[in-house]
């Protein structure tokens, strides 16, 4: 059996390759959390809309989005988008569906975070006659985005912990590469204990960072330009 | 009344955190007394009641209920920190009755009464069952042995909280400001039942109260608490009328007037 | 490929994944209490070894831990076949969450209830089993119906260690035939319907446990 004992040696030569896949979970990531804040406000400002028929809509849409596996959700964009003559590539199509995904969950933290602020601050804002516009940008979100986030980290926690889930549309992300290089050498031990580890190194330090962020993070808010 | 001390305390320290509430503290009950605790919020009077039904530690000391040591044991001829199995034995002398009732929401008032009694003591269903009729009926509520206790108004649900603590025949009953989480017009209902209960004189009791009222009328002994420390105890005639310490009249006169 | 067959191979494939689901959310419970009760209650080994338990599954990916125990522990001689090697990695990391769910609702009753199970004399476990579990059961029920929601959308991951399950199906239809639309719009409908079904389970569940903890609930 050759997986019984842990080899550095082989530990020492694959970890530059997984750590460079690492930049493709990283990147994934990034660009996943910036698409799921721009979807997440957008939906939780529709949300808001005056007509109903409008809000149920959003709301069985994030209901569905948040109840159907993200796996699936990344196979349909993937197969059925070409469809349509959109052809993307593997990393942009992982990109879209985690935004999508994480969107429909960040848009519940938008919602609350914005609820949560005082009902005077909206009376206020009519009182000045402040635009709708203004008023969210100037009044109400710089007051609810503090209480935003811890739950806003760990959904991108969550995130990048279900970048491996790329690797199925052939994404040479961190697993991917360690599953291949487990597969050559038929030694998994070591590629898929790295993996892990890094996982937890990166989630480790992103949830401190968070941390960090939130109690730096003025109490009364900061002014968005 | 016998003379023989029920509770002990002898050089008791107890801090929390580094706020010292209680330094070298002696305090005694007799057999079948009823004693009465008043003084200042934060002068350490529930820290007492607490730390008598072990549900706070002390940090130096030593206290004895019954002639037995309550936070010690005896092993290999020293004292040594009691055993779970140790407390588990003590808290047979003692019954408590709380501020804020924490009767179990999830229970029929009668379950509330019965549980215990059957399953720490060993009690038949029918026997618990017929215990807390009776008590039901001694504290006026045996009308509401089938509801839950988000339904009685506060009043009910502290003579349940007795109901409670008595279904378990302490020989000391712990009562920890029976009164404070009610409405004024609630209180008299619930003092009813412990000046009947005192009249019987069956058991020691010790309050923590700002009823002085009902402390004067009940108590065999008044004890003013400052601090941590007992700045004046007596006959509840001598402290009230003539209290010969400076804080006590400051306090008294704050509270009566 | 005629709509109709492709429903009914898909159908198969729900089935399988509804199978997992069933096997993997007891174990998860399972999980929940005795790892969320060690880590409130245990000594000091026992409350370190669920510690790492939960940081381990939490931190890391579910993938990661799928091919974890299917590719790496057969290597220590654990001959694990795909489906049991599935069940055991998503009872394992939903339950790693669900301690959590177990301990904050523990914490959420009321300092009080300890305090009268002590004054009442009950035993440690008698004082769990009886004062503090019943109230604590009726606040995790909606958490844990979330955590089944994951859990049911967790068990797409199997198709990757070769089970046949609604995702696998899926994926090998898609792949035989030109009909991805309707193939991945059903397999969506599917898991919805499922996800909904377990959801209103919960919600079933909530109202019944409540009406035990007297009218008003706990509050």
């Amino acid at each position: 059996m050759v997986g019984l004992t842990w080899s550095w040696a082989f530990t020492w030569e694959v970890l530059p390759m997984i750590l460079s896949a690492a930049k493709v979970t990283l990147l994934a990531t990034l660009l996943g959390s910036c698409l799921a804040v721009l979807v997440g406000l957008a939906f939780a400002l529709i949300r808001r809309s005056r007509h109903r028929s409008i809000r149920s809509v959003i709301y069985w849409l994030v209901e569905f989005i948040r109840s159907t596996p993200l796996l699936v959700q990344i196979f349909f964009l993937y197969y059925v988008m070409p469809e349509f003559g959109i052809s993307m590539s593997p990393l942009l199509t992982g990109v879209l569906a985690l935004g999508l995904h994480y969107g429909a969950y960040l848009s519940e933290v938008f919602r609350s975070g914005i609820d949560g602020v005082e009902k005077g601050q909206w009376e206020a804002s009519r009182a000045l006659n402040l635009s709708m516009f203004d008023t969210y940008r100037d009044v109400i979100l710089p007051q609810a985005i503090r209480p935003m986030i811890p739950a806003t980290g760990n959904y991108i926690i969550a995130m990048f912990k279900e970048t491996p889930q790329l690797s199925a549309i052939t994404l040479l992300e961190m697993l991917q590469i360690a599953k291949i290089i487990g597969s050559e050498n038929f030694r998994y031990l070591e590629p898929f204990t790295l993996v892990g580890i890094l996982y937890l190194m990166f989630s480790i330090m992103a949830a401190y960072g968070i941390h960090m962020i939130e109690n730096r993070f003025p109490k009364e808010g900061i002014s968005l330009k | 009344m016998s003379s023989h001390p029920i509770i002990e305390f002898k050089n008791v320290s107890k801090r929390f955190g580094d706020t010292s509430i209680f330094n070298d503290f002696n305090f005694s009950v007799k057999e079948n007394e009823i004693v009465s605790i008043i003084g200042p919020s934060g002068s350490g009077k529930s820290t007492l009641l607490r730390i008598l039904m072990t549900l706070e530690g002390i940090d130096g000391g030593y206290i004895n209920v019954n002639g037995e040591s309550l936070w010690h044991m005896p092993w290999n001829g020293s004292y040594v920190p009691a055993s779970n199995k140790h407390l588990h034995k003590m808290r047979d002398h003692l019954g408590m009755v709380f501020q804020h009732f924490n009767l179990f929401p999830h229970m029929t008032v009668k379950r509330n009464i019965t549980e215990a009694p059957m399953r720490v003591k060993g009690l038949s269903r029918s026997d618990a069952e017929k215990n807390a009729e009776d008590l039901l009926e001694l504290v006026g509520l045996a009308d509401k042995a089938d509801s839950y206790p988000n339904d009685l108004s506060g009043g009910q649900k502290q003579r349940v909280g007795i109901a409670r603590a008595l279904a378990m025949r302490p020989s000391i009953l712990l009562l920890d400001e029976i009164t404070s989480a009610l409405d004024p017009e609630l209180v008299d209902e619930v003092l009813d039942v412990i000046r009947n209960l005192a009249k019987e004189q069956r058991f020691t009791m010790l309050l923590v109260t700002h009823e002085m009222y009902f402390a004067r009328e009940v108590s065999d002994r008044v004890c003013f608490f400052d601090q941590g420390r007992i700045v004046e105890e007596g006959a509840p005639e001598d402290i009230f009328t003539s209290p010969k310490e400076a804080r006590t009249k400051a306090f008294l006169n704050a509270y009566l007037n | 490929m005629e709509f109709g067959e492709i429903v009914s191979v898909l159908l198969q494939g729900a089935i399988v994944t509804i199978k997992i689901v069933a096997m993997a959310l007891p174990l998860a419970a399972a999980m929940a209490f005795i790892f969320g009760l060690m880590r409130l209650y245990g000594g000091f080994p026992l409350k370190q070894l669920a510690v790492v338990y939960i940081e381990f599954f939490r931190g890391t990916s579910a993938l990661i831990q799928l091919y974890w125990i299917y590719f790496v522990l057969p290597l220590f001689g654990f001959s694990i076949d795909a489906m049991t090697a599935g069940v055991i990695a998503l009872g394992l990391n939903i339950g790693a969450y669900g301690t959590e769910v177990v301990r904050g609702a523990i914490s959420s009753v009321p300092k009080g209830q300890f305090e009268a199970s002590i004054a009442l004399n009950f035993t440690p476990s008698q004082s769990l089993r009886r004062i503090i579990l019943p109230q604590a059961l009726v606040g995790m029920i909606p958490p844990f119906g979330n955590l089944a929601i994951e859990l049911v959308k967790a068990t797409s991951l199997v198709s990757l260690i070769t089970i046949a399950d609604l995702t696998f199906k899926a994926k090998s239809l898609a792949d035989m035939t030109l009909q991805v639309g309707e193939i991945f719009g059903v397999v969506l409908l599917l898991y919805f319907v499922i996800s909904q079904c377990l959801a209103l389970c919960f919600r079933y569940l909530e109202k019944r446990l409540s009406k035990g903890l007297g009218r008003g609930g706990v509050k």
